[in-house]
């Protein structure tokens, strides 16, 4: 058993913000992210509930997967950002999709796009479900630091969904590790106001810090040697993958795999320059904008890779396959 | 005479993009010379693969001196 992706959609908040405007408020300028980043605009939840842009993303993936909502047996959301502590994001696209399964969060970060995609696996494989849907939300915008010129202008708000079916190749390989470095990306939870609580205000709540340096090379090394593995473990050259879809953080460390792998540029999304990085949402974004324009046909092999706060790293690596009948 | 590790390290700095034709000195800022952040981190990653040291990935040497001293109070551990 393995399953089959048989659907995408995406949704985006309406406001873009361009680096000019951040430069307004913060010391920094276009040139500065551009050529540091890639990054050249993002989008930023004004009026849209992350519930909204969740649903809206759902409905598209089901709407290309020929899939009601009532088909589904299986809801799995990745989200750090998540309009409600509980209940789960999930619970809220089960709620608006008039859907009637499991539905609970995944909390991988970055990387949890793929992770939430093996934790439907497990439940395809299993035989517990036939249809998921897989999707990842995330208002990166409520949890920035707006003062922190080194983060702030690298996050961007956005929702991205698939439909995935038992039965196919997929996924020809697998893996999800952890490094644990809680300090080198951090979002405190929230501080509350509990008068027995003694741990209080050493962090700010809710707002992201990052050492820069040890995520970037954590993401190089790690990056590369998950291609690396996969390689080996798989046997398919990565010459032979037809489409690299890494997680968008920044477009120099997209950059520094392809340069150290050797990578054909033209086989690797890079996407982030209008939206930015979207935490989990990258990976699904790309895929959508991959099949909306007919970029991916059948039988093409396509690697996913997610990197982040974890310090998590997942990759996998799927075949294009038409709905399993 | 084996290559100093002043020159090992200008060597690589030098890898990085567009530092071909700078002169590097023990006094040369990196960020002065278009050295950020992230192409610093990518140089630390160079020594440590030429050397066979590890450096702290929070190590933030300002300067080119800075970078040699890094380098060399860890081989001569």
């Amino acid at each position: 058993m393995a399953y089959t992706i048989v659907g995408t959609g995406s949704a985006l908040p309406a406001r873009s913000v361009t680096n000019d405007e951040l430069s307004a408020f913060l010391d920094t300028s276009d040139e500065w992210i551009r050529t540091r980043t890639g990054i050249r605009e993002r989008r930023v939840s004004t009026t849209e509930s992350l519930d909204q842009l969740a649903e809206e993303a759902s409905w598209r993936a089901l709407e290309s997967a020929g899939v009601d909502a009532s088909q589904l047996d299986l809801i799995v959301c990745s989200t750090t950002t998540g309009d409600h502590l509980m209940p789960a994001e999930a619970c809220a696209v089960a709620e608006r999709l008039g859907a009637a399964c499991p539905a609970f969060d995944v909390s991988a970060a970055c990387s949890g796009f793929v992770f939430a995609l093996d934790v439907a696996d497990g439940y395809l494989s299993r035989g517990r479900a036939a249809t998921a849907l897989v999707l990842s939300a995330e208002k990166c915008s409520r949890i920035m630091d707006w003062a922190d010129r080194s983060t702030c202008v690298l996050f961007g708000d956005a929702a991205a969904a698939v439909v995935v079916r038992a039965g196919g190749e997929s996924p020809l390989w697998c893996r999800l590790r952890t490094i644990p470095n809680v300090a080198a990306l951090d979002v405190p939870g929230v501080a509350g106001t509990s008068p027995f609580d003694t741990t209080a205000g050493t962090a700010p709540a809710s707002a992201l810090s990052m050492r820069g340096r040890s995520v970037y090379r954590f993401a190089v090394t790690e990056v590369v040697r998950e291609l690396r593995q996969m390689e080996q473990a798989t046997g398919i050259p990565l010459g032979q993958v037809d489409h690299f879809v890494l997680h968008q953080a920044n477009e120099r460390i997209v950059d520094a795999v392809v340069e150290r792998l050797g990578l054909d540029p033209s086989r690797v999304v890079l996407n982030l320059a209008h939206t930015g990085n979207v935490s989990s949402a990258c990976i699904p974004l790309a895929l959508d904008g991959l099949a909306r324009a007919g970029k991916l046909a059948e039988g093409q092999l396509v690697a996913l890779v997610g990197f982040g706060a974890g310090l998590d790293v997942a990759s996998t690596l799927l075949r294009w396959e038409a709905a399993p009948s | 005479m084996a290559e100093s590790t002043f020159d090992r390290v200008v060597s690589i700095l030098k890898d990085q993009e567009g530092l071909d034709d700078v002169e590097l000195t023990r006094d040369t800022n990196l960020a002065s010379v278009g050295l950020d952040s992230m192409a610093t981190v990518e140089a630390v990653m160079a020594c440590e693969d030429e050397f066979g040291i590890e450096i702290d990935p929070e190590a933030n040497p300002q300067t080119v001196g800075e970078f040699v001293d890094l380098v060399d109070g860890l081989l001569q551990k």
